[in-house]
């Protein structure tokens, strides 16, 4: 099954679109710290270099990751839609239920590699223009498992909501607020962004500037973990409802 | 009936208003909400409002916003309309520009609806005056630069009959812009992505020197001429060539 799903991304040129945004993200993370100027602080002992490039990245995937979710989803599921697959699958033995759980591994496993494959490129990037400071290899990673968890907690939304309402607009207009809530909850108090899967982007930002030096945030591994948790339950709940209800 | 106006009346059970009202007002709420909480007031007034009001929207809602209304307007063409279209006496360049047209008017007026919730929202918080001018000419300037953008989205959404590449496409060149925007400055709105990005910027400089990452835009003739003369050039270049391609095109099944 999930074979399949890979080869319907084949052709829906999903992982064309995933390396693409791969470059996007390395691109408009580069462009920021460099319109940042990371090129005066190279040699700075404190890691201003390296802050300047994993805030850069938080703030690349806050940006983009919302809407490339949406179109990633809405386009798997739109094959469903388009080519009567729902009633294909089910006579085949897999429910609708079913079919979006496997639609979520297989979309959840290029959404994973896109974020890891980002960070990695970006840790190159920064050797590759010398920062002199350590590499803060830790911090890299935990931020990269906190977006991982924003990133698969929305992906499970916009996938139920793309299976039920056939009309893109729907989920492409949950994108564009998602973006929005990724961008500017960061302005909230902390306990609004618990409340949509968009909100633990925010959460996730590592680095923030104090004053005119960019610091190293608390990250709230907790809290997000239990909101991926809640979002994984109410997926796996709903699919099961799915697989119950007629069409 | 002109192709222009054939296309205005298809608008009539179109949810493109949706987007057209809900993006700016939901831009402005955002941005101006966060300042508020962030810092406690708009220390600068309109420029503060503006700024943060027209910052994430000009990076990406815009240019995603004109996407999604170039994909709704060609939809209903895919949709079982495409062979009647190429086959009506009307010429392909009339269809193209029709489309362009309708893409372009909407997406000028969500700027009108942002400039008209960003004075509303002023004057409730209390700021004094209204809207300083030189935003009233910026939003100017955003509605014709929006022209090639709309040309461009259209002609994808016209070869794409999915809904959402054309979205994803706008999502990743707007961002790849705003990079391009970053490093290579002014020089990067051969883009339509990264013109109407910058266009967006026009006037918005804080006196203390806060403003966006971007290159300055100056409302200056040298500014304002350089947008003017590569919007037209652009739209132009690109309703020639959108047209040339679909004349050539086969018909669809």
């Amino acid at each position: 099954m999930i074979r399949n799903e890979f080869a319907k991304m084949r052709r829906l040129k999903v992982g064309a679109l995933a390396l693409l945004m791969l470059g996007v993200v390395f691109a408009m993370a580069v462009g920021m710290a460099m319109g940042s100027g990371i090129g005066f602080h190279l040699g700075d002992a404190d890691g201003y270099a390296w802050k300047l490039l994993l805030m850069s990245q938080a703030g690349a995937v806050n940006f983009l990751g919302p809407l490339l979710i949406a179109v990633l989803a809405s386009r798997q599921v739109e094959i469903e839609h388009r080519g009567g697959g729902w009633l294909l699958s089910a006579t085949a033995g897999i429910t609708p239920g079913r079919l979006c759980r496997v639609k979520a591994v297989a979309l959840g496993a290029v959404l994973v590699a896109v974020i890891w494959l980002s960070t990695v490129s970006l840790m190159g990037a920064g050797t590759l223009l010398r920062i002199t400071a350590p590499m803060p290899v830790w911090n890299w990673i935990g931020y990269t498992s906190l977006a991982t968890v924003a990133c698969l907690s929305s992906l499970g939304v916009q996938l139920l909501l793309s299976a039920r309402v056939e009309n893109q607009l729907a989920s492409l207009g949950l994108g564009v607020l998602g973006a929005f809530i990724a961008v500017f909850s960061t302005a909230f108090p902390r306990w609004i962004s618990y409340l949509t899967p968009w909100g633990c982007f925010s959460l996730a930002t590592p680095v923030d500037f104090v004053g005119n030096n960019p610091e190293y945030l608390s990250m709230p591994y907790l809290g997000v973990s239990i909101v991926g948790l809640l979002a994984a339950s109410g997926f796996a709940c709903v699919t099961w409802r799915f697989d119950r209800k007629e069409s | 009936m002109t192709s222009i106006q054939a296309e205005f009346s298809k608008l009539k059970r179109s949810a493109s208003i949706v987007i057209v009202f809900l993006l700016p007002v939901v831009s402005v709420v955002a941005g101006t909400t966060s300042t508020l909480m962030a810092e406690g007031g708009l220390e600068e007034g309109w420029h503060t409002l503006w700024v943060r009001a027209i910052g994430f929207y000009g990076m990406l809602e815009l240019p995603v916003g004109v996407a999604i209304l170039a994909s709704l307007v060609w939809r209903v063409e895919h949709k079982n309309n495409w062979n009647a279209l190429m086959n009506t006496k009307i010429s392909t360049r009339q269809v193209v520009l029709g489309k362009i047209v309708v893409v372009g008017v909407l997406a000028a007026v969500m700027q009108v609806v942002m400039l008209a919730v960003v004075t509303a929202l002023g004057m409730t918080l209390g700021l004094p005056g209204t809207v300083p001018v030189q935003y009233v000419w910026a939003s100017l300037i955003v509605m014709l630069a929006g022209f090639p953008l709309a040309a461009w989205q259209s002609a994808l959404s016209s070869w794409s009959r999915a809904f959402a590449p054309p979205v994803a496409i706008a999502l990743t060149l707007a961002g790849l812009s705003v990079g391009a925007l970053l490093v290579a400055g002014r020089a990067a709105i051969v883009s339509p992505y990264a013109l109407l990005t910058h266009a967006t910027q026009f006037g918005s400089l804080l006196s203390g020197g806060g403003r966006t990452s971007f290159p300055p835009a100056f409302l200056t003739l040298d500014g304002i001429g350089v947008v003017v003369v590569t919007s037209l050039t652009v739209t132009v270049l690109i309703w020639l060539a959108h047209s040339a391609v679909l004349d050539r095109a086969d018909i669809r099944s």
